[in-house]
């Protein structure tokens, strides 16, 4: 879907939902928390639902366990066109610190389709915040790869 | 002397006298030969007392020439433990089963036969527990020929290990993914109308493979920062009681600031745990209100530890030995307002909720976990203790500096969820109570001990009382400056075991906030796989042993 | 009924004293206190390309590959826990960890960190010594300790293994031992 389509189609709030694909829950209590009072991400019409058919995005926690890909999968696929998938924590972004494990996929990133990563263990409410705004198209990206040579 | 005293009550069963753990003479080890388990168990269970706490095999056939099984018991009356080994002849990997005799024991033995490959004999459920669906059989990821990141290929059109339901029943699945689930997990409720009469249970989605990750990659070092991780909630108690398993095994003493330090970080962590699961609990059964006022109360905790330790969740502070870092120079100043206003928030929420007629419906009467039951599937923490069961780690097996300390154990004889929650909420003020206590007599000097080279093939065994019940960790340290097994059992593992006898005759209704009632934290529980087969453990239930008057 | 009604009005009246809290967040900064385990960042110019980080970390995301006159020292910090373990085992103090916790991204390519330094191989059989960094702090601290000058020091173009057969068969390096 092109860009300009896609902003067009978020331009008002999303609607969210969240997946455990394996987390060890530390995400999961940081993105419940930024809809508790503090933090309040509802004043920006983002809810959560409570079932994908619902659901404009899918913020998946977790480095995919073996046992939940086909799941999650299926997950995927009963979101309806357009959607998102931000990839919550640090096991979403790179499948953490058990990457190369018997049991994981090591990262969403290899069984679906991301379109925003925030990376964290746990990230705090602010960065999940910061980032379902990113992929919002609202504030800008602050990270970029480095390398260095010496001469 | 303890050892003499259990070596003479299990001389028909034992070969050997029993030994102390190498450097913790509270960790009592006896060698049984497997046809003698058995009687060995009952021994145990009827003439010495003791509660069933977890087994863990272990591959030890490269060092020993064997695979060991360890029945790990608690004797908390004399604030030590029991473990009773066998050794297992790798050409026919089978042992007696326990279960019969302790209901509790059925996932510890179905993990056994799944990751190591062991077989227990007269298990009256064998199906698989941890492994996914798709995992090939005869693969046993710890054994130690299988590679940490080895990943077979899926076998097709695998289903999962379901029981068949009860005639005349209709069936009510529940998840994996489902909005009262914070985890995946799948529930399959056997219901006549409104009514369950049974329950089946695939978890285990969590199952990420740590047990073999620490064992094969990483060193002891590296492990705190893993066990941190096993549980987003409870991770502190986690690193604590792994560092605490080593320090055991290896004779390490750490220096008296570091234990005030883990004790004040255990019970910051214990306050947000329960205040998580009051909102939690509120918001399975629609009272979104109070959810959000308990999340409200709950929030200046996170930002306390944030300022603590450098992180909201995931402290990072434990390593084998003490903490690694110190809290910051005013923190004495700005620790005690924040508990204040906890204190008194949380009061006045109780004073108002007690009158709250609908919160009373729905909790009262709900989730009855006998007593006996309690005891039988050996349930532990606040599930235990909201049925008059009275066992808390702190005070039966006493660690970092809680012996040092004034605490009471919260003990409540409703036996519903009523009766869990009200635990939850009593042991507020008395984690509060534990940190002032703790910052008043907080001791100067070192944080850190100075920690030698660790010696192989010594065991160790720590226990820390979670938000969600009692902790172990087992350690059998290795070579290469790795242990050569670590073993996870989280509170929930045996908690969950618990669930069907109290989902008996329930309405659907009343479903989400009984299983949450135990504070359920699969993370923890399927560290390494977890199924659990609620169909099978009531099968288990009625056989008549368990009615004639166990425990 | 009463009773009901008397609970449902302490805890409306708990809301009511609450107010409304929310944090000004996204609108203003809340930054995180001092001592926070942010984005970990590496400082190309005090790195020594040591390994002590890469052994340290839980997570295994710091890789060493030598290559010709380069190692490479890499850091995939897509799968940081940030436990901070790099900072504290670097000897350079080349590593901190940043207040930065905006770190998301459509591609996790923009968190890795690559540094090439300079390697020293052994004149005698062509084994890697180390880096010159490396070399360089060594000449430092030992010029520090004995008061010497660079000059003095010698073999630091050796490696380990040609350093010892050297040292055998060095008579003036020889010790006596009596029993």
């Amino acid at each position: 879907m092109s860009g300009g389509v896609l902003n067009w189609c978020f331009k008002k709030s999303i609607w969210v939902y969240h997946v455990n694909a394996g987390s060890c829950n530390g995400c999961d209590i940081e993105v419940l928390d930024v809809l508790t009072p503090y933090y309040d991400v509802e004043r920006f019409g983002i809810r959560l639902v409570h079932t994908p058919r619902h659901a404009d995005a899918l913020l998946v926690a977790g480095p995919v366990t073996r046992q939940v890909r086909e799941r999650l999968l299926r997950l995927y696929d009963a979101v309806p066109e357009p959607k998102l998938v931000i990839g919550v924590g640090s096991c979403a972004a790179g499948g953490g610190i058990w990457h190369d494990s018997y049991a994981t996929c090591g990262g969403v990133g290899n069984v679906l389709p991301v379109n925003v990563y925030i990376p964290g263990c746990p990230p705090r409410p602010e960065a999940i915040l910061y980032g379902v705004a990113q992929a919002l198209g609202l504030v800008p990206k602050n990270v970029e790869a480095q390398e260095y040579a010496e001469s | 002397m303890l050892s003499e005293e259990i070596g003479q009550g299990m001389s028909d069963v034992s070969h050997e006298p029993p030994v102390t753990g190498h450097s913790d003479s509270r960790c009592i080890l006896s060698s049984v030969h497997p046809e003698d388990l058995p009687r060995a168990v009952r021994e145990a269970l009827d003439t010495l007392g003791a509660r069933y706490i977890v087994s863990v095999g272990t591959d030890r056939r490269e060092v020993a020439g064997f695979f060991e099984i360890s029945h790990i018991f608690g004797l908390d009356c004399r604030k030590a433990f029991l473990v009773l080994r066998s050794e297992i002849d790798p050409a026919e990997p089978v042992i007696p089963s326990i279960t019969p005799d302790i209901p509790g024991a059925a996932w510890a033995e179905r993990e056994i036969r799944d990751m190591i490959g062991v077989v227990p004999i007269g298990h009256p459920d064998p199906r698989r527990l941890v492994l996914p669906d798709d995992w090939p059989e005869g693969v046993y990821p710890l054994r130690k020929d299988f590679a940490f990141d080895e990943r077979p290929p899926s076998v097709p059109h695998s289903r999962p290990p379901l029981s068949v339901p009860p005639q005349g029943s209709s069936l009510l699945p529940i998840g994996p993914f489902f909005p009262t689930l914070e985890e995946p997990v799948f529930l399959n409720l056997f219901v006549q109308g409104e009514h369950i009469i049974g329950v089946d249970y695939r978890g285990f989605y969590n199952h990420r493979g740590v047990e073999k990750l620490a064992d094969a990659v990483l060193t002891y070092r590296q492990v705190p920062f893993l066990a941190e991780r096993i549980c987003g909630i409870c991770g502190f108690v986690h690193s604590a009681s792994y560092c605490q398993a080593i320090e055991a095994a290896a004779g390490i003493s750490i220096p008296p600031r570091a234990r005030y330090l883990r004790t004040i970080l255990l019970e910051l962590e214990r306050l947000h745990s329960h205040l998580l699961w009051i909102g939690l609990a509120c918001h399975f059964i629609g009272f979104d209100t109070l959810f959000m006022q308990a999340w409200r109360i709950r929030e200046p905790v996170m930002w306390l530890t944030e300022y603590l330790t450098g992180n909201r969740k995931t402290y990072g502070m434990n390593q084998i030995g003490g903490v690694t870092r110190d809290i910051p120079s005013d923190a004495l100043d700005r620790i005690p307002p924040v508990l204040d206003k906890i204190a008194y928030e949380t009061g006045r929420v109780v004073d108002a909720i007690v009158g709250d007629s609908s919160l009373r419906l729905r909790l009262q009467g709900t989730g009855i976990l006998t007593p006996d039951d309690a005891r039988a599937f050996c349930v532990i923490g606040p599930t235990a203790r909201g049925s008059g069961v009275d066992i808390d780690a702190r005070r039966d097996h006493p660690y970092a500096a809680y012996g040092e300390l004034e605490f009471e154990v919260c003990v409540e004889d409703g036996c519903d969820n009523w009766a869990r929650a009200m635990v939850r909420i009593r042991e507020l003020p008395e984690a509060i109570k534990i940190i002032r206590q703790a910052l008043a007599g907080l001791p100067d000097g070192p944080i850190m001990a100075e920690v030698h080279e660790i010696p192989s093939g010594r065991v160790g065994l720590a226990v820390v009382e979670a938000p969600r019940g009692e902790v172990v960790h087992y350690v059998l340290t290795g070579r290469g400056q790795r242990p050569e097994r670590w073993r996870v059992r989280a509170p929930s593992y045996n908690n969950l075991q618990g669930v069907p006898a109290m989902l008996r005759d329930m309405t659907i209704a009343d479903a989400p906030i009984t299983v949450g009632s135990i504070d359920p934290c699969f993370s923890c529980t399927e560290r390494v796989a977890v199924i659990d087969s609620r169909a099978g453990t009531m099968r288990i239930y009625r056989q008549s042993e368990l009615r004639a008057g166990k425990g | 009924m009463f009773k009901h009604f008397i609970s449902e009005l302490k805890e409306t009246l708990i809301c009511l004293e609450a107010g409304q809290v929310t944090l000004g967040y996204p609108f203003q900064p809340h930054a995180p206190e001092a001592g926070f385990r942010g984005l970990p960042v590496v400082d190309p110019l005090l790195c020594i390309g040591c390994g002590a980080c890469a052994s340290a970390c839980p997570a295994r995301l710091i890789d060493m590959t030598d290559d010709g006159d380069h190692r490479t020292v890499s850091f995939e910090l897509a799968r940081c826990t940030y436990c901070g373990s790099c900072r504290d085992v670097c000897p350079a103090e080349a590593v901190t960890m940043s207040m930065q916790f905006e770190t998301a991204t459509a591609s996790t390519q923009d968190l890795r960190i690559s540094m090439k330094l300079k390697l020293v191989r052994c004149v005698l059989c062509g084994d890697v010594v180390g880096t010159q960094r490396a070399t360089d702090r060594v000449v430092r601290d030992l010029v520090a300790a004995t008061g010497g000058t660079a000059e003095t020091i010698g073999w630091l173009d050796l490696c380990l293994a040609c350093k010892r057969k050297e040292a055998m068969a060095t008579p003036a390096l020889a010790i006596e031992v009596t029993r």
